[in-house]
């Protein structure tokens, strides 16, 4: 065949049209049930919005489907095995919903299932199912962080401090000039429920949502650190206690060992009746440091 | 006639090169690949013996850290790595994806594959990345559109593109080409190279009535950089390309008919589900071997720990 040199990039009209039927058909809300069975299709393919697609029979429209449906519920299910373990009845209806929700705005496929979370606490679908597994949200949030510190690169990638020191000074004067590094795929999480507890109940197979609901159960927030271990690639999760998260926000907002201890004992001060003195914050946080530096949580101090 | 000019333009990295012999646009001559698979990744790091080189699916290791990374480089340190995307869109109405293209260069930057490829179909549609291989509509317009944006990504990337040819289950009121034509024409339009998957015209041939012998003969043969060996499922009406099932006579068959008919530089069994233990992959290498080594002129190299080392030294 010959191809005339004038050539453009702008898609064909046949291509679009043709793309458009086919995104309106797979991709949207609205339009789940247009496949559901040969008949339900041959009415919807004598609409004018379907007129590209208006040979076509069922079947194969229905095997597309079928595919996307089933390499959606199979990532899905990969990357939430807790979630899919807890709401088995209902996940290929859920997987379905969320994949017309959420369509998948990346090109790495695990991408496509990160909304996961904002899905289960905000979709009318799942507004019943939160009445008895209100943790459900915390849950899955904690599934995903397994998955996004494990693979993604790191947002806050710092990788040319200086006199980097793997041990912390004693004498806090030197803490004017010294500056936390956290691990560069740290993640601060605020949680609702002990999800730890609840995983572990869900291991011993306890499966009554009222049960579950008791096992996960806190009274206050939970802060929840997940990053990435620089040895084995994999996830660790560190439960933290109000002021170690807070001394983290603050290293991370680029405050001093000594400036981040200054703040945490000013807002200690305001909210307690009986304060505590600067040196039992700095020497408290100083034991919580250490174990942030043993967990591979804290990378080292370095000065600037 | 198919046209096998080389492109001057186009730099093919002579350390990705196994035995000096080249293909198709200087391509490097590699011998018989497996799809890398997290599921398979011991066993096919250990297997230096039987495969000579990797195919990776970048969008597995784009833009991402940790395990996926160690995993690469411990294919690395061992085998010669092609790249084989799923989600370029080649054939998509979107533009292409600038923050894929930029990702897939850094991987480039890493693996330096002497050639990449991406499948004959549209993978994202008015932003939204659908994860199938859908067929586009086969005409002269779509061709012309399809071989410009073929030449970019060579441009961009300089080192040789295949397309693949897909499996497909709908035909369009829209097609006025036949698929091997379709093909054809939008790798000669594109001067780009041919990764020819087996496994997809044995399924299309059954599920569209046509004749598998014929479809090759319509297509520019010295084209054909790379084959795909893989299984499909035949148990309905309509057979489809799972990569999950054993490779099948028929398959076997046409193998045989197009390593008689074209000398390709790689031929790669692809396992993506259903996986058996690695004895059965094994078998099937060991068979892919010998038709290699049977049909192919210059087959060499004869390990990929050999590979790795010319690599290396050059």
């Amino acid at each position: 065949m010959s191809l005339s040199p004038d050539h453009t990039t702008s898609a064909p009209e046949e291509l679009t049209v043709i793309a458009d039927a086919l995104d309106r058909l797979f991709m949207q809300p609205d339009s789940s049930h247009w496949l559901a069975s040969p008949a339900n299709w041959s009415v919807q393919q004598k609409q004018p919005r379907q007129a590209p697609l208006a040979t076509i029979p069922w079947e194969p429209l229905q095997l597309y489907q079928s595919l996307l449906q089933a390499t959606h519920q199979d990532t899905l299910g990969r990357l939430y095995p807790y979630c899919k373990q807890l709401l088995a009845p209902h996940w290929k209806t859920l997987a379905e919903a969320h994949r017309r929700a959420y369509p998948c705005d990346h090109y790495a496929l695990y991408q496509a299932v990160r909304e996961f979370p904002t899905f289960l606490e905000s979709h009318d679908s799942t507004r019943l199912l939160l009445q008895t597994h209100p943790y459900l949200p915390d849950l899955a949030r904690f599934e995903w962080l397994e998955v996004a510190v494990e693979q993604t690169s790191s947002p806050q990638k710092q990788t040319t401090h200086c006199l980097l020191q793997t041990a912390l000074p004693e004498e806090t004067e030197d803490w004017a000039t010294l500056y936390p590094l956290w691990n560069e795929t740290l993640v601060l999480q605020v949680l609702h429920y002990r999800i730890e507890q609840l995983i572990r109940a869900l291991e011993q197979g306890m499966n009554e949502p009222a049960s579950l609901a008791e096992a996960a159960y806190c009274e206050e927030p939970l802060w929840l650190a997940v990053y990435r271990d620089p040895n084995s690639h994999r996830a660790r999760f560190l439960m933290l206690n109000t002021q170690t998260a807070q001394l983290i926000q603050l290293g991370q907002c680029g405050f001093s060992l000594q400036s981040g201890f200054q703040c945490l004992w000013q807002s200690l001060q305001e909210a307690n009746n009986a304060p505590p003195t600067l040196s039992s914050v700095q020497q408290d946080g100083l034991v919580w440091l250490r174990q942030c530096l043993q967990n591979g949580l804290l990378s080292g101090v370095f000065q600037q | 006639m198919p046209t096998t000019t080389a492109r001057s333009s186009i730099h093919t990295p002579a350390s990705q090169g196994s035995s000096g012999l080249l293909g198709f646009q200087g391509c490097p001559v590699l011998g018989v690949g497996l799809g890398l698979r997290r599921e398979l990744l011991k066993p096919t790091l250990a297997a230096t013996d039987l495969i000579h080189w990797l195919e990776v699916i970048p969008e597995n290791y784009m833009g991402r850290e940790g395990l996926a990374q160690t995993h690469l480089q411990q294919a690395q340190e061992r085998f010669p790595l092609i790249s084989h995307g799923v989600n370029l869109s080649i054939a998509g109405p979107d533009p292409l994806d600038e923050v894929y293209l930029n990702d897939l260069q850094a991987l480039f930057e890493r693996i330096h594959p002497p050639w990449f490829s991406d499948h004959l179909c549209m993978t994202r549609m008015n932003g939204r990345y659908i994860n199938d291989l859908i067929p586009v509509p086969r005409t002269k317009a779509t061709v012309r559109y399809i071989a410009d944006r073929i030449r970019q990504v060579q441009d961009r990337f300089q080192r040789p593109f295949l397309v693949e040819n897909i499996s497909y289950y709908l035909e369009y009121d829209q097609n006025t080409l036949p698929d091997a034509d379709f093909l054809a024409a939008v790798s000669e339009a594109a001067d780009c190279g041919i990764l020819l998957d087996v496994n997809n015209i044995v399924v299309n041939a059954h599920n569209h009535g046509w004749n598998a012998h014929q479809y090759l003969d319509s297509l520019p043969l010295g084209r054909v950089v790379q084959l795909h060996v893989a299984g499909h499922q035949a148990n309905s009406s309509i057979w489809v390309d799972t990569h999950g099932e054993a490779v099948c006579q028929a398959v076997w068959a046409l193998v045989e008919e197009v390593l008689q008919r074209c000398q390709p530089c790689g031929i790669l069994l692809e396992r993506d589900s259903n996986f058996p233990e690695f004895e059965a992959l094994q078998a099937e290498l060991t068979q892919l071997q010998a038709v290699w080594r049977q049909y192919v002129h210059n087959p060499a190299p004869t390990t990929a720990t050999e590979t790795t080392l010319e690599a290396s030294e050059a």
